[in-house]
């Protein structure tokens, strides 16, 4: 996509770097388009993790659930081609492009066996673009883009579906306390209201030697879109008044590509109030 | 009997369309001798994958890429490809305004934009076509 060509926008991840995870790490991706020094090796196999549960929803959506072996089979050629195509991948300790390969094979594999047989695909990779629109009926400028994994229908119920692999299991609060099922189901009841979407579901793997499966129900409430337009605003003043600042004890700060960039904010700091003054 | 089955699918961007992919997807299935040894087996499904990736990208570059021996192709897919101007976010805001003042949800005004425009939303609205919408919600409001 022609990044000129794009509008002005929020999406979930953008608000969720900018407010919970690094201000700074967003400023320098988004806003001042630094190249990161380098990717971790966790983004690339993301990605080909993620593919590869497009390709089993896809064909489930045919009604072909995959065999365990076939989807494996996938991953293991998406994961090459990723490699391929990200050039140097930072590994962490411990790993490597074949531990990773093995454990992508183990993971994809768990997914298909927990597939529910009740459950039917309804749409996958659906994109979106809708406006921010607060309690008071004032509609913010950027809207809020994003795209949902797919959308399943169990026992009569609709439900918006994402895929995550995760280090390790999540706590038992965190879906209810997460920025994502509040935007998509914001989302969801201003684009599809007649169709009642009221859940979310994340369904995580755990990226571990036997990998696990779990699938996390969580809703929200009119208050909780409120407040998600109130985010969007704090975000937005922010953005224009460059507050950006090092989240320093935050977890993300190995696999960050900024790290060089962080690590002399300080300098760059004094350089625009020695300017400014 | 083996059974393979082999797919490839590809997201692309659409041209001058925000927020947008078109998918491409193959698939085929072959059955291959019981009597193929692993390394064979191997091989076909290389070689069956790379038919079927080269199928989407043919397929691809087809559409998006016609021959240098096709100039009045080329020039209208240059022409089709040419990134209209869409709507700023100040006109689309502007529109929810008024669509707001009318208590018109928008999935409703997406529904007549589709109707009206044949685009998939208001954020897909050119520029001309967000200001004849408002002209056409002011016109609403006064009625």
């Amino acid at each position: 996509m022609n990044s000129t060509s794009v509008r002005e926008h929020w999406s979930f991840s953008s608000l969720n770097q900018l407010l919970n995870i690094c201000s700074l790490q967003w400023a320098f991706q988004r806003l001042y388009r630094l190249t990161p020094e380098f990717k971790p090796a966790s983004l690339s196999f993301g990605s080909a993790f993620h593919r590869t549960l497009e390709w089993v929803a896809h064909s489930r959506k045919e009604g072909i659930t995959p065999k365990a072996h076939d989807a494996s089979a996938l991953f293991d050629d998406l994961w090459r081609r990723q490699l391929e195509e990200d050039g140097e991948v930072h590994f962490a300790e411990e790993e490597d492009a074949e531990t990773l390969a093995l454990q992508g094979r183990n993971m994809t594999a768990c997914v298909i066996t927990h597939t529910d047989p009740e459950e039917h695909m309804l749409e996958v990779n659906r994109g979106f673009c809708v406006p921010l629109v607060d309690a008071a009926g004032e509609v913010l400028e950027k809207p809020m883009v994003g795209e949902m994994d797919c959308l399943v229908e169990k026992q009569g119920e609709k439900i918006i579906v994402d895929w995550k692999s995760s280090a390790k299991r999540w706590p038992a609060n965190k879906p209810a306390k997460d920025l994502q099922p509040t935007a998509y189901l914001y989302t969801a009841t201003l684009l599809m209201p007649e169709q009642h979407i009221r859940s979310f579901r994340f369904d995580v793997v755990t990226k571990t030697k036997t990998p696990t499966f779990e699938q996390f129900i969580t809703t929200r409430s009119q208050e909780q879109f409120q407040r998600l337009v109130a985010l969007a605003k704090v975000a937005e003043q922010l953005v224009q008044g460059e507050l950006f600042y090092p989240a320093e004890q935050c977890f993300f700060c190995g696999g960050c590509g900024f790290q060089g960039a962080c690590k002399a904010w300080q300098h760059a700091q004094s350089r625009v109030v020695s300017l400014a003054a | 009997m083996l059974k393979l089955s082999t797919s490839f699918s590809k997201k692309v961007p659409v041209p001058g369309q925000e927020f947008s992919s078109q998918s491409y997807h193959a698939a085929v299935e072959l059955e291959l001798s019981d009597a193929l040894k692993p390394d064979e087996v191997q091989a076909r499904i290389h070689q069956t994958f790379d038919m079927v990736r080269r199928a989407v990208e043919t397929e691809i570059n087809s559409k998006t890429a016609p021959s240098a021996s096709q100039p009045a192709a080329l020039a209208a897919a240059h022409s089709a490809f040419k990134p209209v101007e869409k709507a700023s976010n100040k006109q689309i805001k502007y529109i929810l305004d008024l669509a707001g003042e009318k208590k018109l949800p928008l999935s409703q005004l997406n529904a007549d934009v589709h109707q009206q425009f044949g685009v998939a939303d208001i954020y897909a609205l050119d520029r001309k076509q967000a200001s004849a919408l408002v002209d056409s919600l002011k016109q609403r409001k006064a009625a």
